[in-house]
């Protein structure tokens, strides 16, 4: 029995390592999405610090990872929940990859001229930033009902997307000497949606490790 | 390039499905050592040529059980059973049934290596002269096959006629196998068969498991969970006489059923 206690504290530390991550994930979100808001030449410095460290903490929690599954041989939900932490990981660590690619783009169009941002891009960057925020709880506190809300909040995230390209679109159509600003911020919002397209894969993830039930690329019928 | 046509096959059979008529039935079986009931209404068809596996905390009957598929229980004194085990049609507790006869189909393997304090070659043929063969080419020619399918047959063929108590332990255990193989039996029951071993002898005895089910209908129990899922088609979870939860390998070390079979393979259990 002194094995499995063993066993539950590296588990517990290994779910707060990667609470750590996600933080700092959300931290590296918001600035991206502020800068994006409001462009500033320091984003990109600000952003490349959070990501170096959002890599070091990928590498100790993955190793951390290796090591419980070498010594410990998790089984049936255990073994789940590790190898479900190692995908959220790698997760993580793109989408902080993400939202440094953001802030290099809004640092870019700060040292440019100004675009008009489209209408429903914060709104877009408020789903995201919930999404991301929603499957990690979901996650840690083993939460099915939220992982489920984050699934289904992809349709919305799609929608505003799509709107977000129309009107930045027409921007370019209107000003066609800032097409090079306006396909930053267009790649930008590409960003911000497949940062939400993660966060369904966490949401996912963070299902099957409780439930054990493989929903990735088939959760239609949750909807 | 023949790369992928000679890849291995699988070893255990991810395929595996819970049959609705076994090789082995257990029905309604009840069984008790004097006033101690020790086995509680258990039902379970196991597969013919499957590896079955037996878990759960030590205990909980799955020797008991295991015994009673060859009737050796028999003997101890207050024991008695209600209900009824099937092998292939034929139940075993048939009135004219010869408890020797049945104990022919069914070879037993034990935790303990048990070799006789004789011949390598007399170990092996022992059940055979016992059954009266005695034909010297016979008996070579069975001895032979039987240690080449327990793998032991490299190792020892230059010494045929050396103490079976100068082999290793892993050895001794595969000449057990041996032995039991040797009669042609159709069953193959395994208590622990790997607990005194190495992981290198643990090794050879589990690939052996798996080309023993070709010929062969294999009950195992172990307390090793790795082992369970590593040879095993179906597995068994007894808790307190009681078969609690039966399906297959894979569904049981993925996403068992109950909450009580995963606590006692993940170790939560108490
Ligand atoms: N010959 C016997 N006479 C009386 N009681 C017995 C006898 N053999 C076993 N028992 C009892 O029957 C119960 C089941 O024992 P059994 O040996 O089948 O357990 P098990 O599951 O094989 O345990 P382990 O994992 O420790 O080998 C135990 O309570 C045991 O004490
Ligand atoms: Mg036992």
């Amino acid at each position: 029995m002194n094995n499995i206690r063993h066993f539950e504290i590296e588990i517990a530390e290994l779910k707060r390592s990667l609470v750590g991550m996600g933080n700092l994930v959300e931290q590296s979100l918001s600035a991206a999405v502020d800068a994006i808001l409001i462009p500033r030449v320091d984003a990109r410095e600000e952003a490349r610090v959070l990501e170096e460290r959002l890599d070091s903490m990928d590498t100790a929690i993955e190793e951390r990872a290796h090591r419980i599954m070498a010594l410990q041989h998790p089984m049936i939900s255990d073994l789940r929940l590790l190898i479900s932490a190692l995908h959220i990981c790698s997760d993580l660590e793109q989408i902080g990859d993400l939202c440094e690619s953001i802030a290099k783009r809004a640092t870019w169009i700060a040292k440019h001229s100004p675009v008009e941002n489209p209408k429903h891009l914060e709104e877009l960057a408020r789903l995201v930033k919930e999404m991301i925020h929603g499957c990690l709880e979901a996650f840690v506190s083993s939460n099915t009902e939220l992982a489920k809300t984050v699934i289904t909040q992809e349709d919305h995230s799609d929608d505003l997307t799509k709107l977000c390209y129309e009107s930045i679109q027409a921007s370019m159509a209107r000003t066609p000497e800032k097409i090079r600003e306006y396909t930053h911020l267009l790649r930008a919002v590409a960003h911000l949606e497949h940062i939400g397209d993660i966060a369904v894969a966490i949401a996912e993830e963070s299902v099957y490790v409780h439930k054990g039930q493989m929903i990735r690329h088939h959760h239609e019928d949750l909807r | 390039m023949s790369a992928i046509t000679s890849l291995p096959q699988t070893a255990g059979s991810v395929e595996a499905m819970k049959p609705e008529k076994g090789y082995i039935s257990v029905k309604d079986f009840d069984f008790w050592y004097g006033t101690h009931q020790t086995l509680f209404k258990v039902n379970m068809e196991m597969p013919e040529k499957q590896v079955t596996a037996f878990i759960g905390p030590s205990g909980c009957g799955k020797s008991t059980l295991l015994r009673n598929i060859k009737r050796m229980n028999d003997l101890v004194d207050g024991q008695h059973h209600q209900g009824d085990i099937t092998i292939g049609n034929d139940t075993i507790y048939h009135p004219h049934l010869e408890v020797t006869s049945l104990r022919k189909r069914v070879g037993m393997v034990f935790q303990k290596s048990n070799p006789f304090p004789k011949s390598i070659y007399e170990n092996v043929v022992y059940g055979l002269r016992v059954a009266g063969v005695n034909d010297r080419a016979t008996l070579d020619a069975a001895c032979e096959h039987a240690l080449r399918s327990s793998a032991l047959w490299e190792e020892v063929k230059d010494r045929l006629s050396a103490s079976a108590l100068g082999l290793s332990g892993g050895q001794q255990q595969r000449l057990c196998i041996a032995r039991a193989i040797a009669v042609k039996p159709e069953v193959l029951l395994m208590d622990e068969p790997c607990s005194a071993l190495d992981p290198i002898a643990t090794g050879k005895i589990e690939e052996l498991i798996l080309e023993l089910k070709k010929e062969f209908t294999v009950v195992i129990v172990t307390h090793n969970m790795q082992q369970a899922a590593r040879v095993s088609d179906l597995t068994a979870f007894f808790y307190l006489g009681k078969l609690i939860e039966f399906d297959t390998t894979l569904k049981i070390f993925t996403n068992p059923s109950l909450k009580q079979t995963e606590d006692y393979i993940t170790g939560r259990f108490g």
